[in-house]
C-alpha cells in the first residue's frame, strides 16, 4: 500500500523521470530523478547559451565591420561629389547608396554582403539597444544631410555662389559622420562586450549550478549505496531466517546475528563451532548425509533438508534449510545455509496429524467391531449364497480397515502397538492379500516357514497389500499376480510379480525415489500415495523395497525383510495349528495396532472376480491353492 | 512352543488379519452338491507328494482325516468356517486326495428305525430336558 501511495504522489518532473531502482527506496529514487532532470536542463541551457553567444559574437563582428566600412563610404562619396563638381568622371550615386545602405541595414535589419566576399550575404537583425539606435538615427540624419548637400553641389557646380559653403558643409558633415560612426561602432562594441560578459556570467552561474547538481547527484548516489548496504545488512540481521556459512570442515565460518532470536545463541559464540552439534541426535545422520553429499556435489549445487536445532533453553526448533555449495566462490569458500524456523508449521502439521489420527482411530474401532460381527455371522452360516454375501461384506470391511489404518500411517503419529509374539510370515502375506480388492487373482507360492517379529507384522502386511494392490491394478484382470519368497544374504526377499503393462523408466525411477525417501514425498501426489505409505512403513523397520522391470513385461516389487525381523517357524508354534479363519477375535485384539493402509488409486476399478465354480487346481509349485485363493483362470 | 501367551497372541494377530474368504478365493459353493455335515472324509493313502503342493488348510485336513472324520468335526477341530470347510473338502475330493463316505448311503437299505420311533425318542428327549 505504501508503495502505491508513494507512486501516486509523484508529480511534475518527478513523474516524467523514470524511477531509479534504488532498492525500493522511493523517496531517494525520486530525489535522484529530480537532480538528474535539473542537471539535464542546466546542461541544455549551457549549450543553448553557448550557441547564442557564438551567434551574437558573429553578429556583433558583422555590425562593427559594417559600421566601420561606412566611414570609408562617406569619404569616397565626398571625394566622388567633389570630383564630379570638378568635372572628373565619378559615380556619387552608387557611393551614396553604399553610404546609406549599411545604416538602413543596421537600423531596420537586412542582409549585407559577407565580409569574406564571394557573393554570400549575411542577415543582420535590427539593432535593439536604444543607445546604438540613437547613434544610428543621428548617423542617418547626417547621411541624408550629406547626400542632399552633395546633390546641391553637383547641381550648382563651381559657379554656385554657395559652392564654398557647401563644400565646407560637405566636409564638416563627412567629418561628423566619421565621428558619429566611430561613436556608433564604439557603442556597438561596448554593447557586444557587455552582452558577452553577461553571457559569460550566466555560463559561469550555470556551470556552478551544474557542478552543484552533479555533486548532489554523487552524494545521493552514495547515500543510496549506503542505504542499500544498510538495508541488506538489516535484512540479514533482522530477518527471521538464518544465514550460515559452513567451512569445509563443517564448522560455522559466518553466522548471521538473527540466530540470537531463533536459537537464543550469540552469533559470535557460534563461530568456529560445528553446526552439527546443535542438530537433534535423531536428525544428525540425515543432516550429515545432506551436507557431505552437497560438499561432494558440483559447486553451485543446492539441497534442502529439515532438522531440529537446539535452542539455548534446551527446546528444539524445527528448521528447514536451503543449502548451496559455494566452495568455488573465494569470498565464501564453503556451504551457505539459509535456515528457516518452521516450528510453528511443524506444530500445525502435528496437530493436523493428531486430528487425522484420532478420527482414523475411531473409524478403526468401528470397522473392527464390524469385522467382529461379520466373523460371528460367518461362523454360523451354512447357506452358500448368504455366506457369499457375508464374504463380500467381510472383504469390504477389511479394505476399509486398510484405508483407515493407511490414514493412521499418513497422520505421522507413531503409535505402534507392539505385538511381542512372532507371526508366521505366510499369515502376514495372506493377510496382505485379503486386503487387496482383486485378491482372487493373487497366487502365493513358496513362502518359507519363517516367522516375522510381531511388531512388524501389521506394517509388513500393509506394505505388501499396497504393492499387491498396485500389481493387480496395473495388470490385466485375466492375469495373475504372484507373491513368492526366497532367502537373501541378509534377510528374506518377497517378490510381487505382475504381468501388466509395466511402467516407463521415468515412472519407475520416480516410484523408487519415493520408496527410498518417504519423508521427502509430496502427499499431494495421490497417484504416488501408495509408494509414499510403503516407503514410510519400510523405513520404520529397515525394510528395503524396490521396483524392477520384469523380463517378461510387468513389474516385480522386491521387499527385503532384514534378518532381525525374522525367526524360523521351528522355534515358534504359530505354524503348527491351522489358523482358524472365521473365528471371532478376542476383545483385546480388536484394539488393533496400526496396520494396513491403502492408497493407490487404480486407474480403473476392476470388478471383484469371483469363481462361480471351483477351478481345477493347477498344482502350481508349492501351496498356491489354498492360501490366497485360487487364480481365476 | 514357547509360552502359550505369545503363541496365543501370534494366533490372535492371524485371526484378525487373515480373512476366511481368501482360503477359498471367495468361493462358498462346494463342488459337491451332496456334501453333508455328517459326510465322512478320509485321506487317501500315498498322497504325501500331492499334499506338499496344497495349502495349509488342505494339509491340516489331510492330516486329521487319516481315520475318517465328518465334515462338521473337521470344521470344529480346525476352527474353520463350515462353509469354507465344505468347499475345501469338495475340492480335495475332486483332486482325489480324500474319499468321501456318506453314512446315509451305507445304511440306506438296512432297517432304518421307523419315523414314529424317532419321533417318540425326540419326544422323550424333550421331556427329559
Amino acid at each position: 500500500m505504501t508503495r502505491r501511495t508513494a507512486a501516486g504522489g509523484r508529480s511534475g518532473i518527478g513523474r516524467l523521470v523514470p524511477r531509479l531502482p534504488i532498492l525500493g527506496d522511493l523517496r531517494l529514487g525520486r530525489r535522484l530523478g529530480w537532480v538528474i532532470a535539473v542537471l539535464i536542463v542546466l546542461v541544455a541551457a549551457i549549450v543553448a547559451y553557448n550557441a547564442r553567444a557564438i551567434d551574437q559574437q558573429r553578429g556583433s563582428a558583422l555590425v562593427v565591420y559594417t559600421a566601420a566600412r561606412q566611414r570609408a563610404f562617406v569619404e569616397r562619396y565626398t571625394t566622388d561629389v567633389l570630383l564630379v563638381v570638378d568635372g572628373f568622371q565619378a559615380d556619387p550615386e552608387e557611393s551614396g547608396e553604399d553610404v546609406r545602405q549599411p545604416v538602413d541595414v543596421l537600423l531596420d535589419g537586412g542582409s549585407v554582403r559577407a565580409p569574406g566576399g564571394g557573393g554570400a550575404r549575411v542577415e543582420i537583425p535590427p539593432a535593439r539597444d536604444w543607445r546604438v539606435r540613437l547613434k544610428l538615427e543621428q548617423d542617418r540624419r547626417l547621411i541624408d544631410e550629406l547626400i542632399s548637400t552633395g546633390d546641391l553641389l553637383m547641381e550648382g557646380g563651381r559657379e554656385d555662389p554657395a559652392y564654398t559653403d557647401n563644400v565646407t558643409k560637405l566636409r564638416v558633415l563627412s567629418a561628423q559622420l566619421s565621428s558619429v560612426s566611430n561613436d556608433a561602432v564604439q557603442e556597438i562594441t561596448q554593447q557586444t562586450e557587455a552582452s558577452l560578459s553577461r553571457l559569460v556570467r550566466i555560463e559561469v552561474a550555470l556551470g556552478l549550478l551544474s557542478a552543484l547538481a552533479a555533486l548532489s547527484l554523487g552524494l545521493l548516489l552514495r547515500r543510496a549505496g549506503t542505504q542499500q548496504a544498510a538495508q541488506f545488512r538489516s535484512l540479514v540481521n533482522n530477518s527471521s531466517d538464518l544465514i550460515t556459512v559452513l567451512a569445509p570442515d563443517g564448522t560455522i565460518a559466518y553466522q548471521s546475528p538473527s540466530v540470537e532470536r531463533m536459537l537464543g545463541r550469540r552469533a559470535a559464540d557460534l563461530a568456529g563451532t560445528a553446526l552439527g552439534d546443535l542438530v537433534h541426535p535423531d536428525d544428525r545422520h540425515d543432516f550429515d548425509m545432506s551436507l557431505t553429499g552437497l560438499a561432494k556435489a558440483a559447486p553451485g549445487a543446492t539441497d534442502t533438508f529439515g532438522c531440529r536445532l537446539q535452542h539455548k533453553d534446551g527446546s528444539w526448533r524445527h528448521v528447514e534449510s536451503i543449502c548451496t555449495n559455494l566452495a568455488d566462490d573465494p569470498r565464501v569458500n564453503g556451504l551457505v545455509l539459509n535456515i528457516r524456523d518452521v516450528t510453528e508449521q511443524a506444530a500445525l502439521r502435528k496437530s493436523i496429524g493428531d486430528l487425522l489420527h484420532n478420527l482414523a482411530r475411531r473409524s478403526q474401532g468401528l470397522v473392527d467391531r464390524q469385522l467382529e460381527l461379520i466373523d460371528e455371522l460367518e461362523r454360523n452360516e451354512v447357506d452358500p449364497d448368504r455366506l457369499d454375501e457375508l464374504f463380500r461384506m467381510d472383504h469390504l470391511a477389511t479394505r476399509m480397515r486398510r484405508n483407515v489404518e493407511n490414514l493412521i500411517v499418513l497422520s505421522g503419529v507413531d503409535q505402534r502397538r507392539r505385538w511381542s509374539a512372532s507371526v508366521p510370515l505366510r499369515d502376514v502375506v495372506e493377510a496382505a492379500v485379503a486386503e487387496v480388492e482383486d485378491y482372487s487373482r493373487v497366487q502365493i507360492a513358496g513362502i518359507d516357514d519363517l516367522t516375522l517379529a510381531g511388531q512388524a507384522a501389521s506394517d509388513v502386511a500393509h506394505l505388501l497389500a499396497e504393492l499387491v494392490e498396485n500389481a493387480t491394478s496395473f495388470s490385466s484382470p485375466s492375469t495373475t499376480v504372484e507373491v513368492s519368497g526366497g532367502p537373501a544374504g541378509n534377510g528374506y526377499v518377497l517378490e510381487i510379480e505382475d504381468h501388466g503393462i509395466g511402467m516407463s523408466d521415468d515412472e519407475l525411477a520416480e516410484a523408487n525415489r519415493r520408496l527410498a525417501e518417504p519423508l521427502a514425498a509430496d502427499v499431494a501426489v495421490s497417484k504416488m500415495m501408495g509408494f509414499h505409505v510403503v516407503g514410510r512403513l519400510a523405513a520404520r523397520h529397515g525394510i528395503r523395497v524396490q521396483l524392477r522391470h520384469c523380463w517378461f513385461g510387468g513389474i516385480t516389487a522386491l521387499v527385503l525383510l532384514p534378518s532381525v525381523l525374522l525367526g524360523s517357524a521351528g522355534e515358534h508354534p504359530a505354524m503348527a495349528p491351522p489358523v482358524p479363519a472365521g473365528v471371532m477375535a478376542s476383545p483385546e485384539t480388536l484394539l488393533l495396532p496400526q496396520t494396513p493402509m491403502s492408497g493407490w488409486q487404480p486407474r480403473a476399478r476392476l470388478p471383484l472376480r469371483r469363481q462361480a465354480a471351483p477351478a481345477p487346481h493347477r498344482g502350481r509349485d508349492t501351496d498356491a491353492a489354498a492360501g490366497a485363493g485360487e487364480p481365476v483362470e | 512352543m514357547s509360552g502359550g501367551g505369545a503363541d496365543e497372541e501370534g494366533r490372535a494377530w492371524s485371526r484378525h488379519y487373515r480373512r476366511p474368504y481368501t482360503v477359498t478365493g471367495g468361493r462358498t459353493r462346494p463342488a459337491h452338491d451332496d456334501l453333508e455335515l455328517e459326510t465322512l472324509v478320509q485321506t487317501v493313502a500315498g498322497v504325501e507328494e500331492q499334499l506338499a503342493g496344497l495349502g495349509r488348510e488342505q494339509r491340516s485336513i489331510a492330516a486329521l482325516c487319516r481315520e475318517g472324520v465328518s465334515v462338521a468335526e473337521i470344521s470344529a477341530r480346525l476352527d474353520l468356517l463350515l462353509g469354507v470347510t465344505r468347499v475345501i473338502v469338495a475340492d480335495m475330493a475332486l483332486q482325489g486326495v480324500v474319499l468321501l463316505h456318506r453314512p446315509q448311503a451305507r445304511v440306506a437299505d438296512a432297517d432304518l428305525p421307523p419315523v414314529e420311533l424317532l419321533e417318540k425318542v425326540l419326544h422323550g428327549l424333550k421331556n427329559i430336558s
